[in-house]
């Protein structure tokens, strides 16, 4: 299944890593990987969609008792991992292939 | 300020929410306010950061929008979002049907730009306020004069401006002025040029303020006081390079010092300045309140009016107070004076002054445009209703799946909605343009137009304008699908509703026939107006002619003959210029000026008796006159002879020339050769004894009543002692060329008059075509825009007929088949459709008829020597459209005759 899914988009992969990283919401995504919120916002669409990523909202209560609104976090599921794998490799062959005789030192990183 | 960005961040949001599914939107909304309430709190992100993020919301919405165009139907805000939708829809089913978009956009954009840039215009001109403080307040008072003609108005007199001044409680501040051509020495040599003599309240009526030194006051006006001078600031510019230092200089105005006081900061415009040209400078008018007073009402009177007061209180007030002037000045007015030229003032709004001239033809043009614009509306109308007759079926569908009424609503909304849009838009391109073009034609004869822009009048009356089109196409559309039965529409083959609607089409053709006639009627009536103009016989022969006039220096002449002998140098050696035929000269010329009226004397004093019978007085239009003039001008002797040299060279034999005008006024059953007349009023000896008839001339213009004139010698004229005002001095130059252009002569006559007189400059040149163009010009433009109105209307209506046959016969098409199928012939089915839409627009043509005749009462103060209720105009309008009509459904009548009845019959 995995390998006839077509390849993620560079700024998919970007997304995918940032939830792996542990940033759970839409606009940490943002500031992590400066990614504008018209980018990252249909990318977690489609990616939910492709069930690559899974979404759940906060806890109303917990987040009532805190004084603020309740966030919608994301994680990546067990195939989108398996997915972002995949496309790191891809874009690290791609990276030595662009950057390789320019910068040696940053191969593989 | 955070909550304020927050707000603003998350109120974008809503509207971007709008784009997602509506059973999805509260998500998406409470994701997006939780984000941006943390992102606020964080405190690391700016305000444009929130409301940048906020942006994102849009393209995040539209990855929620479902593929499937129904789920995004339902829902509270389907409709808006249906109607984006529409609105595309409806471009492109516009784009299918091309010619149809086409027409519709021209057609209104004609209409809608055309009553736009009128509506701009007469804004402008007859409802903008007058630049001036209080200008509502602000009256022009004159006199009626019915014993001397009906529509003769008299200026005022410095006896009425002193009398109100001190009794009429209705009048808070008044001022008089007169104008006077004067021959000015500027730095570069003397020019004639115009100023006002103006009493110094004028500058406080008109809020007038100096730009360097001071204006005028009210010390000024006090007899004795030195005289002063205020320039206007063109003069200023264009004479003394805008110097401030030009203040306590001297300005020699008709020979006689003036100090410089003063520029005025912005030009002051009052409608009696001559042919629009802008006035030099400012003098005081001097009036001395313990001197004599005259009848001389030559004064125009501007006036400020009480707080409170009306015009009508104000000439209450002034009539009661007539019957008090000759007590106190009695050798101005008497009762009898009174009752004999039925005196009495007028009080009117100033504005009214200073555009009523034109207002008539302002709003004449707008209801000419407004017209179009209504037809415009009713073609586009008639034929959107017709296209979406034509979907009858699948509109149908839709509403069987449960779309309401509003489907219809919303597709002739949106179709509308671009169609309007979209002329609007060009509209407002093509009135900017009528508009800039009109100004770049100097106003063509319009008051105030120099500021003239397109600017929110116009924008907010084509918005106004395109907001009633939608609104009333809509409607209009949307009543004729009264019940839309689904079942109905599915289930017939035949339309349902045929009826209503054929209804629907025969009013559209009476209302759009009935406004074209009456439209075309106006056109008409003006245009056999501006033909009588045209024909109307100014008396003159036209052709290579050049009129000047010559302002001697005043103090340079001692006696009326030395005068003479400086007129005939420059004549004699005008004359002997190669290419000139012949030259002559007299005081007034047709189409220049008023001829204005003098009192005459007449030594058969039964004269007196019939013209008092008459209740007429023995005015005339009196002018010194050269020989050669009449012959330069074309002028026939229609009895006698025309003047020889001998009769300035020897005053003494007193000789006179009448105008047939004049014959028929004064003696209509004497032979008028040998009758004595005087000038001015003088009743005694010696008389001038008429030696010749001549033909008529026109005044100032075409439209003024026929000059009576009598033409007296330049010497005969005499100098008046102490009173420089009956001389001669001032002379129009008539030129008749052979074959030399006017700009090959012209400067060599410059030379001869500046060579005899250095004081005395050529002014008001003008060859005699310019004078008959520019006499018929207001009319001519109203008549063209009018006469292009009513084609247009005429055009629209002629569409409206054609596209309302065609429908028919392409609704019926089945009937007609079955019809020729069992033996109707051809000729038959075409007479009918022809019969049946003539019936209708001969219904039209007879409303349109009243309607024209009802209305063209507007049009009375247009007119020259034709009738409202001209039989030519109504006969040759009815005509046309009668046969544009009949055009218009005979070819689609044709188209069914020639239908082949087997493919009618299978047609659907």
């Amino acid at each position: 299944m995995a390998t006839s899914a077509p390849p993620l988009s560079y700024s998919a992969a970007v997304v995918l890593q940032a939830l792996v990283q542990g940033h759970r919401y839409g606009f940490d995504i943002m500031k992590l990987t400066g990614l504008p919120s018209g980018t990252v916002y249909p990318l977690l669409r489609r990616l939910e969609k492709a069930d690559l990523v899974r979404s759940r909202w906060e806890d109303e209560d917990a987040a009532h008792q805190g004084g603020r609104p309740a966030r919608r976090y994301y994680t990546a599921t067990p195939e989108g991992e398996t997915r972002l794998d995949q496309a790191r490799r891809r874009l690290a062959a791609q990276q030595a292939a662009v950057f390789g005789e320019l910068t040696p030192g940053e191969q593989g990183s | 300020m955070n909550h304020v960005a927050l707000a603003v961040a998350i109120g974008l949001v809503r509207l971007a929410a709008l784009r997602v599914p509506p059973p999805l939107r509260h998500r998406f909304i409470r994701e997006w306010r939780a984000e941006l309430w943390h992102e606020s709190r964080s405190g690391t992100s700016t305000h444009p950061g929130l409301i940048r993020a906020a942006l994102g919301a849009f393209p995040a919405a539209s990855s929620w929008r479902a593929p499937e165009g129904d789920e995004v139907r339902t829902g509270r805000f389907g409709p808006l979002w249906s109607f984006a939708t529409e609105l595309r829809l409806a471009a492109r089913s516009l784009l299918r049907s091309p010619t149809f978009a086409v027409t519709s956009i021209l057609t209104l954009s004609l209409g809608l730009g055309g009553t736009a840039a009128m509506y701009t215009l007469v804004d402008r001109v007859l409802l903008d306020p007058l630049p001036y403080p209080e200008a509502q307040r602000l009256v022009s008072l004159s006199n009626r004069v019915p014993g001397v003609g009906a529509d003769d108005s008299w200026a005022m007199s410095t006896a009425q401006k002193v009398y109100y001044d001190e009794h009429a409680r209705t009048l808070e501040a008044s001022a008089i002025y007169h104008g006077t051509g004067a021959n000015v020495e500027t730095p570069d040599g003397p020019i004639r040029t115009f100023g006002w003599t103006t009493t110094s309240s004028l500058f406080d009526l008109t809020g007038a303020r100096a730009g360097v030194g001071r204006l005028l006051d009210a010390g000024d006006d006090e007899p004795g006081t030195p005289d002063v001078v205020v320039l206007s600031p063109g003069f200023w510019e264009s004479n003394f390079g805008g110097d401030p230092a030009v203040v306590g200089r001297t300005l020699s105005i008709h020979g006689r010092p003036f100090e410089i006081v003063g520029v005025l900061d912005q030009p002051i415009t009052l409608p009696e300045e001559p042919g629009g040209r802008r006035a030099a400078f400012w003098t005081s008018l001097k009036i001395d309140r313990g001197g004599t007073f005259y009848n001389s009402h030559v004064y125009p009177m501007i006036a400020r009016l009480a707080p409170g007061a009306t015009p009508q209180q104000a000439e209450g007030e002034i009539r009661s107070l007539r019957s008090r002037l000759p007590e106190r000045f009695p050798r101005a007015y008497s009762q009898s004076f009174f009752d004999r030229y039925g005196f009495d003032t007028r009080v009117e709004p100033f504005k009214e002054k200073v555009v009523g001239a034109v207002a008539t033809n302002l709003w004449v043009v707008l209801g000419g445009m407004a017209v179009v614009l209504v037809l415009a509306t009713l073609n586009v109308a008639n034929l959107t209703a017709v296209r979406l007759e034509g979907r009858e079926r699948e509109i149908a569908v839709r509403s069987a799946m449960g779309a309401g009424r509003g489907v219809v609503l919303g597709h002739v909304l949106s179709e509308s909605t671009v169609l309007v849009g979209i002329s609007a838009i060009l509209s407002w391109g093509l009135a900017s343009a009528a508009l800039s073009a009109l100004e770049q034609l100097g106003g063509g004869g319009l008051p105030r137009v120099d500021e003239l822009s397109t600017g929110w009048a116009s924008v907010t009356a084509t918005l106004v304008l395109a907001g009633c089109l939608i609104a009333g196409l809509t409607a209009w559309c949307v009543t004729r699908f009264p019940r839309l039965s689904s079942s109905d529409l599915l289930g017939s083959r035949v339309s349902v509703g045929a009826g209503g609607r054929r209804r629907g089409h025969a009013v559209l053709v009476v209302a759009q026939v009935a406004l074209a006639l009456a439209l075309a009627v106006w056109g008409g009536l003006l245009a056999r107006s501006l033909d009588r103009l045209g024909a109307s016989d100014p008396g003159v022969r036209p052709g290579n002619l050049v009129i000047g006039r010559i302002d001697l220096t005043p103090g340079r002449y001692q006696t009326d003959t030395e005068i003479w002998q400086a007129y005939r140098t420059m004549l004699e050696e005008v004359r002997a210029l190669p290419g000139v035929e012949s030259a002559g000269m007299a005081q007034q010329v047709p189409l220049m000026s008023d001829f204005g009226c003098i009192v005459q004397g007449f030594e058969d004093e039964s004269v007196y008796d019939q013209l008092e019978q008459q209740g007429r007085t023995t005015c005339a239009a009196e002018m010194a006159t050269t020989p050669g003039y009449f012959t330069t001008m074309g002028i026939p002797v229609v009895q006698g002879r025309d003047f020889t040299e001998l009769d300035n060279d020897a005053p003494e034999t007193g000789s006179v020339i009448v105008s047939q005008a004049f014959v028929d006024r004064f003696w209509p059953d004497r032979d008028p050769i040998g009758q004595g007349v005087a000038p001015r009023g003088r009743t005694v000896g010696p008389f001038h004894h008429v030696v010749g008839v001549v033909g008529d001339v026109a005044g100032a213009d075409l439209e003024a009543e026929t000059p009576v004139a009598v033409y007296y010698p330049v010497p005969e004229h005499g100098l008046v002692e102490g009173n420089w005002n009956w001389s001669p001095v001032n002379m129009h130059l008539a030129v008749r060329l052979r074959e030399a252009s006017v700009a090959t002569v012209l400067p060599q006559i410059r030379s001869i008059v500046a060579a005899v007189d250095p004081g005395a400059p050529l002014s008001n040149v003008a060859t005699l075509d310019d004078l008959l163009a520019r006499a018929t010009e207001r009319l001519r433009i109203t008549t063209r825009l009018l006469v292009l109105a009513a084609a247009l209307a005429m055009l629209l209506a002629s569409v409206g007929v054609y596209g309302v046959v065609s429908h028919l016969v392409a609704r019926r098409t089945r009937e007609i088949g079955l019809r020729i199928a069992v033996g109707a012939a051809p000729r038959e089915v075409q007479d009918r459709f022809v019969r049946q839409s003539l019936a209708l627009v001969v219904v039209g043509l007879a409303l349109g008829g009243l309607l024209a005749v009802g209305t063209a009462r507007v049009l009375e103060g247009l007119l020259h020597d034709v009738s409202v209720a001209d039989p030519l105009a109504l006969a040759g309008a009815t005509g046309v459209l009668l046969a544009v009509g009949a055009l218009a459904s005979w070819f689609p009548a044709r188209r069914a005759a020639r239908l082949d009845p087997m493919a009618a019959l299978r047609a659907e």
